[in-house]
């Protein structure tokens, strides 16, 4: 091993391999969508070096968590706790209008309902600072992620997985260019599409005819087509509507409802299609523990048992 | 033999640290490090660093920064197969005038990124700092590595 790739000398038919080459991988890649594969190679063989380059911004997150006063730690856990409860009342509902929704589908001969697994997954890196627009995350092909998963934040959709190494996979946010998202209004179930502008807290609404029934404060839930998103989750919140005369379609502004620019912790959602009820009646689950504890919903129980395998980690 | 050996593991750990530079989420280290670190080693150690090489790195950094393989390979292989066509010329510069060079093909970088990574045209980094911080690497470079290069240029 005297050096390294003696190609050192600038043959020139040396070079227009190289360069074809390059051009080739860049057609292949860009255009045919053909080389994922050897991106995972790739990224699996980078993932050491991306785990080392994460460590500063992790020990700073973490230590920034640690510095936190025990006032505003007390404050959180009040807040968290009052929220706890309030989502516990709303999944008394939540139980049963499912279950009538199972049975008004069957009855119909609707498909059948789609249900969720999720996996909580850490961010390594955010693209906050750099000219990468993805997030990379600590889970990947060996965990089941797949190109084009939905990914979640507590508070609504964050955006999809792009590339996929062994152990890590990269994320775009909702709010990139490249990004598009089905969505229906919530109140009237007009049917759009959200893009990214490239910015945190805006994003555009499009597809909307001028006649369409929409607001500002109006709420854009995923509508489930595509089969990418699953159906019902927060997108964004109508913060703006143009009163251009030009075109068909009305010109919309939204509000991400994940906080897109701050992120720790995101959630991997895997749909899978289940059976329809047996009966039209069924017994609700019983409560693991009664109130003020109770009735852990499925997805927070599977993110928390995520979590411990993260922790394990 | 052995000066040789060394020659290869000092530009593979620079790389592999160019690379964590690169992958670092912050904008004081935001600078185009491996394409300076490229260019630096084409100019003093063609025999070890080239233009092979050179596309390899590109490739792993355009899997690293999720811009479509081949662009960064492209625009590496090129930035080091001019600076080796230029090599005598610049050997003959003053190490100022060579940051002005290094300077060049790191916004010459920026432009072709934003020309096959349509993406990143909106990401790139003011051309400006592109421009101040790859003169700023290339002095440092030069400062770390100056005696030892010295030594082996003259020993080649």
């Amino acid at each position: 091993m005297t050096a390294l790739f003696r190609g050192a000398s600038t043959r020139p038919v040396w070079l227009a391999i190289l360069l074809l080459a390059a051009l080739g991988l860049y057609l292949a890649d860009a255009r045919l969508h053909l080389l994922e594969s050897a991106r995972t190679a790739l990224l699996t063989l980078l993932e050491p070096l991306q785990r080392i380059a994460s460590f500063p911004g992790q020990v700073w997150g973490d230590t920034r968590e640690s510095l936190r006063s025990r006032d505003s730690l007390e404050q959180e856990i009040e807040r968290l706790r009052a929220e706890n409860k309030l989502l516990q009342a709303q999944m008394q509902t939540f139980w049963s209008v499912e279950q009538e929704n199972k049975r008004l589908r069957t009855a119909l001969h609707a498909i059948a309902p789609l249900d969720m697994d999720v996996m909580l997954a850490q961010v390594l890196r955010d693209s906050a600072a750099t000219e990468n627009p993805t997030l990379l995350i600590n889970r990947g092909k060996n965990d089941g992620v797949y190109v084009g998963q939905a990914v979640l934040l507590g508070t609504g959709v964050f955006g999809q997985v792009v590339h996929l190494g062994a152990n890590t996979a990269e994320v775009l946010p909702l709010t990139d260019e490249q990004h598009s998202i089905p969505v229906r209004v919530a109140r009237s179930g007009q049917r759009g599409i959200v893009r990214g502008i490239g910015s945190a807290h805006e994003v555009s609404v499009h597809h909307l005819p001028k006649q369409a029934d929409v607001q500002v404060g109006d709420l854009l839930l995923t509508s489930g087509l595509g089969g990418r998103f699953p159906e019902g989750f927060p997108v964004a919140s109508v913060t703006h509507i143009g009163s251009g005369q030009s075109g068909a379609f009305v010109d919309v502004r939204a509000r991400p409802m994940a906080e897109i620019d701050d992120v720790r912790d995101v959630v991997l959602v895997w749909m899978r299609e289940t059976q329809p009820p047996p009966s039209s009646v069924q017994e609700p689950p019983p409560l693991a523990n009664p109130l003020p504890t109770d009735i852990p919903p499925p997805a927070a129980s599977a993110v928390s048992s995520a979590r411990k395998q993260a922790d394990a980690r | 033999m052995h000066a040789n050996f060394l020659a290869v593991l000092v530009v593979l750990l620079s790389l592999t640290l160019g690379m964590l530079l690169e992958l670092f989420s912050t904008p004081m280290l935001d600078a185009p490090w491996l394409l300076v670190l490229l260019v630096f080693w084409s100019l003093y150690l063609p025999s070890v660093a080239g233009i092979g090489l050179a596309w390899i790195v590109g490739l792993f950094l355009d899997a690293a920064s999720a811009t479509p393989l081949g662009s960064h390979a492209l625009i590496f292989t090129l930035a080091s197969a001019l600076t080796l066509g230029a090599r005598r010329l610049l050997l003959t510069y003053s190490v100022v005038q060579q940051g002005l060079w290094v300077a060049f093909i790191a916004l010459s970088q920026q432009v072709a990124l934003a020309l096959v990574s349509p993406q990143e045209a909106n990401a790139v980094s003011s051309f400006a700092q592109v421009a101040l911080s790859s003169v700023l690497v290339w002095l440092a470079l030069h400062t770390l590595l100056h005696r030892w290069l010295r030594a082996r240029v003259s020993a080649d």
